[in-house]
């Protein structure tokens, strides 16, 4: 079963994009943003984004299965990974903002690395660099054990692409295996909302 | 005498059916994004033809070993020039998606 992350804008996209992703073979969204949208077509889990205050996190913790976080620089990414549930990776720098030690911290709360694709493509496209960014971070990422996560973060219904895109893309650029990249699609992102994270993670702040 | 096999045709064909809006000019288009992304791979992927099926379905014909650099060019397209492209099916056989086509163009009639 293949999960997206998607970042719809209103109710009536979100709905538009859980039956096009249907289509397209996935079995479990994502939903950024404070969408209350039931469907009996896929299976939904809610997801947060934070600015930058760790203490949001126990509020949103209630709401939200996956809290993420975008840090703006290596000092911020050190004070917010070991409060948050995933990292968003660096795709609009050509320097990295996630460095080892965060990713360490990252992995002590089982976290994720989250390569949203779409906007990860738009800036490649406009500075090529921004792709070595995000290598270095993956690769780091795939050493320490934090778990990467592809997704498209697509804010519209024509945005989202079929898993096999995605793979390949990741299959491609990062000189990864097709069985790894498919598990960045796969197995990660179920994993991170699974009953087996939560039992690890029990006891826990 | 030995008789050498060109080495594109020691490799496995494959076929991509491509959805995109009339008139689009995908050869173009592919063949220009191949050439950004082999700049960034240091590697080169050319050898892709297209066959028009109809104004708004066509299948690129590539080797195997160029088939993730195709598909990453075609979700490269998507996401910076045209969002209405859409892979529909990937085949080594040209009969097989010849049919996958035909059924697509039915439903589209209807």
């Amino acid at each position: 079963m293949y999960a997206d992350l998607i970042a719809p804008r209103s109710v009536d996209d979100c709905i538009k994009m859980m039956e096009r992703a249907k289509s397209l073979g996935y079995g479990i969204l994502g939903i950024l943003g404070d969408f209350k949208v039931e469907s009996d077509l896929i299976k939904t889990f809610k997801v947060a984004l934070i600015d930058g205050d760790p203490r949001l996190r126990q509020k949103l913790r209630m709401g939200a299965e996956l809290i993420l976080a975008k840090p703006s620089s290596l000092e911020d990414a050190r004070k917010i990974s070991p409060s948050v549930d995933g990292i968003i990776a660096t795709y609009d720098s050509e320097r990295p903002r996630i460095d080892y030690v965060s990713l360490k911290q990252l992995k002590r709360n089982e976290g994720a690395l989250v390569i949203p694709i779409s906007y990860l493509i738009r800036r490649m496209v406009e500075r090529a660099q921004v792709m070595r960014s995000v290598y270095l971070e993956l690769k780091m990422a795939m050493r320490i054990g934090v778990y990467p996560i592809l997704c498209s973060l697509a804010s519209e219904e024509r945005e989202l692409v079929p898993p096999r895109l995605m793979i390949s893309f990741s299959e491609f650029f990062f000189d990864l295996k097709r069985e790894e990249s498919k598990r960045f699609i796969k197995d990660f992102p179920i994993y991170m909302i699974s009953k087996e994270r939560k039992l690890k993670l029990k006891g826990r702040s | 005498m030995k008789f050498k096999v060109p080495i594109d045709l020691k490799e496995r064909r494959r076929y991509i059916c491509v959805k995109h809006p009339e008139g689009y000019p995908l050869l173009d288009k592919t063949r220009r994004t191949l050439m950004m992304i082999g700049g960034l791979k240091c590697l080169s992927y050319s050898k892709i033809s297209i066959m028009n099926l109809n104004k708004a379905i066509s299948v690129i014909r590539t080797s195997e070993s160029s088939i993730g650099a195709v598909l990453t060019a075609l979700l490269i397209l998507k996401y910076t020039e045209c969002s209405e492209i859409d892979v529909i099916g990937l085949s080594g056989n040209l009969r097989k998606m010849r049919e996958i086509c035909s059924g697509i163009k039915d439903n589209m009639q209807i």
